[in-house]
C-alpha cells in the first residue's frame, strides 16, 4: 500500500484550502464590489442568496449563476481564480448529498437507468433533475458568498457584522473560527513534514492509521492549549468580554443604488421562477 | 526605591497536579531590569502569569505597588484597566498573541479596550512607525515570518505605553541583527524610566539586567548577572556566551581572570594585560 499519494494529496488540499480562505490579493484592487461599502455588500449579497435558495428552476439558477460571474468580472477577480474557489466547495457539500438523491428510492419516477431488478433500483429522470437543481443552486448561493471574503478585507467583514447588529459573541467565534482554520491547517502540514522528514522506514497501512490517530490526538490538545492561552492573551490586553470595533466607512449613493438593484433583480427573478411574471 | 512588584511564599500547582513554583520570593524595583533564567519548565511562564494577574497562586501572595493582586481586585473593571494599561506581557509563543484580522487591528486591540477612540487611533499609527513595521499593517498576522511577529506581539503592548513590562523569552526565534534590536528597546524602555522583567536562557540578554533571578521551581540564584559565574552552570543549562565559557575554562586552568560576557568586555580586558605590537 503506497500512501504517499495520499500524503501528497492531502498536502495539496491543505495548501489549496489554506490559498483559498486567506487569499487577499483581490481585496486590495480595483473594482465594482471592493469600492462598495461592506454592509452593503453583504446585505446585497445575502439577498441574492436569499433569491437562490427560493429558486426552483434550473434556469433561473443560471440567471443567478451568471450575475454571481458578472459581479466577479466587474470586481476584477480572474475566472480562473473564481470558479476555482467555487468550485472546490461544491463537490463536497452538495455533490455528497445529491447522489443518493438521483436513486428511485429517494425519488420515485421515470426510469434513466436501471442498476438492478430484482429489487428494482434505478437511477430517475426526476432524481437526476432534483440532483442538478441542488447542486446548481448550492453552487450559485456559494458563488456569492465566496465574492465576500474575496472582495472584504476579513476585519471589514467583521466590523460590519457588527454594525448589522450580530451578537458579539458569534463575530468572536467566527474571528477564531477563522483563525483556528489557519492555524490548525498549518499545523497539519508541518506534523505532516515533520513526520516525513523523521520517517526512516516507509509506513504500512495500520501503522500510518496508527500515526494519523496520534496526531489527530496532538492537534486537539494542541488546538485547546492554544485557545488557553489566546484567552489569557486577550484578557492581558485589557478585554473584557467585549471587542471594541473601529468603522470608519460610510454609505453613498452609489451603494444605494446597487442595493436598490439587488432587491429589484432578484424580486423579478423569484416572481419569474414562479411563474408569476 | 519604589517597590513594583512583591512575591512572597508563592507556590502554584497546575490542576492536573503539576508543581511549577515553590516558595518563591522576589522583589521588583521601579525602573529595573530584572532577568529569569531557569531551564524548561522551571516555572518561569507560570511566574510571568501570576505577576500578569492572569493566574493566581495556590499560596503565597504577590503584590503590585503595594496592592495585592487578587481575582475580586481584577474584577473590578476601573482597577482592572488601570492594571491592564500600567503592565504590558509579551507572550513567549507571539502565535497566542495574534488573534485579530490585520496586524493593525492586533496594534489597536488594547488602545481600543483602555482608551478613547481618537486616542487609540494614533497610538497604534504612533507605535506601527516607532516600531518600523508600519508597512505590515494592512497584512494578516498570521503569516508573518517569526520575527516579524515577535515585533507585532511586541508593539501590541507597546501601544498602551505600558510602566511595567513583562517579556518571556524576547529574542527566541530572532535572527542576530532582530535581537540586537529587541536589546536596544531593552535598553531603551530602562532609559525612559519602564520597569521590565525579562524571562530568558540567553546569558547575553540576561547581561542586559540589573539583577537576575535563577529559577527552578524555587528561586536558587538571586543577584548580579556576573555573580552566576560562580554557579555551575553546566546544571543550569543556561546559554552561556562563547567568550565567557572561554574565560570560564582559563580561570578553571588557574588564571586569575574576570568573566567577560561580551566581546568588546573581553577585548577590552585583554588589551589592558597584553602588550601591543607596534608601539615601541
Ligand atoms: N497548562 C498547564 N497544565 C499543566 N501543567 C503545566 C501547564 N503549563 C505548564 N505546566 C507545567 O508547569 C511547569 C512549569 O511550566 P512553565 O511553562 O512555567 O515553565 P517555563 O519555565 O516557562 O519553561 P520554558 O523554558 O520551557 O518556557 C512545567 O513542569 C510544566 O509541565
Ligand atoms: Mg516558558
Amino acid at each position: 500500500m503506497d500512501n504517499k499519494l495520499f500524503d501528497k494529496t492531502i498536502e495539496h488540499v491543505i495548501k489549496y484550502l489554506n490559498e483559498s480562505i486567506f487569499f487577499e490579493k483581490y481585496t486590495k484592487s480595483e473594482g465594482l464590489l471592493q469600492s462598495l461599502e461592506s454592509r452593503v455588500k453583504i446585505i446585497s449579497l445575502v439577498i441574492f442568496i436569499v433569491g437562490s435558495v427560493l429558486s426552483k428552476h434550473i434556469l433561473t439558477l443560471l440567471i443567478f449563476n451568471a450575475i454571481a460571474l458578472l459581479l466577479a468580472y466587474l470586481s476584477n477577480i480572474p475566472m480562473y481564480q473564481y470558479l476555482k474557489r467555487v468550485y472546490v466547495f461544491i463537490p463536497i457539500f452538495a455533490g455528497l448529498i445529491a447522489i443518493p438523491v438521483m436513486f428511485n428510492i429517494m425519488t420515485p419516477g421515470k426510469d434513466l437507468i436501471v442498476l438492478l431488478n430484482n429489487p428494482h433500483i434505478s437511477i430517475t429522470y426526476e432524481g437526476v433533475k432534483y440532483a442538478i437543481t441542488f447542486t446548481l443552486r448550492v453552487a450559485t448561493c456559494v458563488s456569492f458568498a465566496v465574492l465576500i471574503p474575496i472582495t472584504t478585507q476579513w476585519n471589514k467583514v467583521t466590523s460590519a457584522m457588527h454594525k448589522l447588529g450580530i451578537p458579539e459573541v458569534v463575530i468572536t467565534i467566527t474571528n477564531l473560527a477563522y483563525r483556528y482554520i489557519f492555524l490548525l491547517l498549518n499545523f497539519i502540514l508541518d506534523m505532516m513534514y515533520s513526520r516525513k522528514s523523521r520517517a526512516i522506514k516507509k509506513l504500512g497501512m495500520v501503522e500510518s492509521w496508527k500515526e494519523a490517530g496520534k496526531a489527530i490526538g496532538a492537534l486537539f490538545i494542541k488546538t485547546y492549549q492554544m485557545g488557553e492561552e489566546t484567552y489569557y492573551a486577550m484578557l492581558s490586553r485589557g478585554y473584557t468580554g467585549e471587542i471594541k470595533h473601529i468603522y470608519m466607512e460610510k454609505i453613498t449613493s452609489k451603494d444605494i443604488l446597487f442595493l436598490a438593484f439587488s432587491i429589484i433583480i432578484t424580486a423579478i427573478l423569484v416572481l419569474f421562477d414562479r411563474g408569476v411574471v | 526605591m519604589k517597590e513594583i512588584y512583591k512575591v512572597v511564599d508563592v507556590s502554584y500547582k497546575y490542576p492536573n497536579g503539576s508543581t511549577a513554583l515553590e516558595d518563591v520570593n522576589l522583589n521588583i524595583y521601579k525602573n529595573e531590569i530584572v532577568a529569569i533564567l531557569g531551564p524548561n519548565g522551571a516555572g518561569k511562564t507560570t511566574l510571568l502569569k501570576i505577576m500578569n494577574g492572569l493566574v493566581f497562586p495556590s499560596s503565597g501572595e504577590i503584590y503590585f505597588e503595594g496592592k495585592k493582586l487578587t481575582d475580586e481586585i481584577l474584577r473590578n473593571k476601573e482597577l482592572m484597566k488601570e492594571f491592564r494599561r500600567k503592565v504590558g506581557f509579551v507572550f513567549q509563543n507571539p502565535d497566542v498573541m495574534l488573534f485579530n484580522p490585520t496586524v493593525w487591528e492586533e496594534v489597536a486591540f488594547s488602545p481600543l479596550h483602555l482608551y478613547s477612540k481618537e486616542k487609540a487611533i494614533e497610538k497604534t499609527d504612533e507605535t506601527l512607525k516607532n516600531m518600523k513595521i508600519y508597512h505590515l499593517k494592512d497584512r494578516h498576522p498570521y503569516n508573518l515570518s517569526g520575527g516579524e511577529k515577535k515585533k507585532v506581539s511586541i508593539s501590541c503592548i507597546l501601544s498602551v505605553e505600558p510602566d511595567v513590562i513583562l517579556m518571556d523569552e524576547p529574542t527566541s526565534a530572532l535572527d542576530p541583527k532582530s535581537r540586537l534590536e529587541v536589546m536596544d528597546l531593552i535598553r531603551s524602555f530602562k532609559d525612559s524610566g519602564k520597569t521590565v522583567v525579562i524571562v530568558t536562557h540567553d546569558l547575553n540578554l540576561a547581561c542586559l539586567a540589573d539583577r537576575c533571578y535563577v529559577l527552578n521551581k524555587k528561586v536558587i540564584f538571586d543577584g548580579k548577572v556576573k555573580d552566576l559565574f560562580s554557579l555551575n552552570l553546566d546544571e543550569l543549562n543556561l546559554d552561556v556566551p562563547d567568550v565567557s565559557k572561554l574565560f570560564l575554562k582559563l580561570k578553571e586552568r588557574g588564571y586569575d581572570v574576570d568573566i567577560p560576557t561580551t566581546i568588546d568586555e573581553a577585548v577590552d580586558y585583554l588589551s589592558k594585560i597584553m602588550p601591543q605590537k607596534n608601539k615601541k
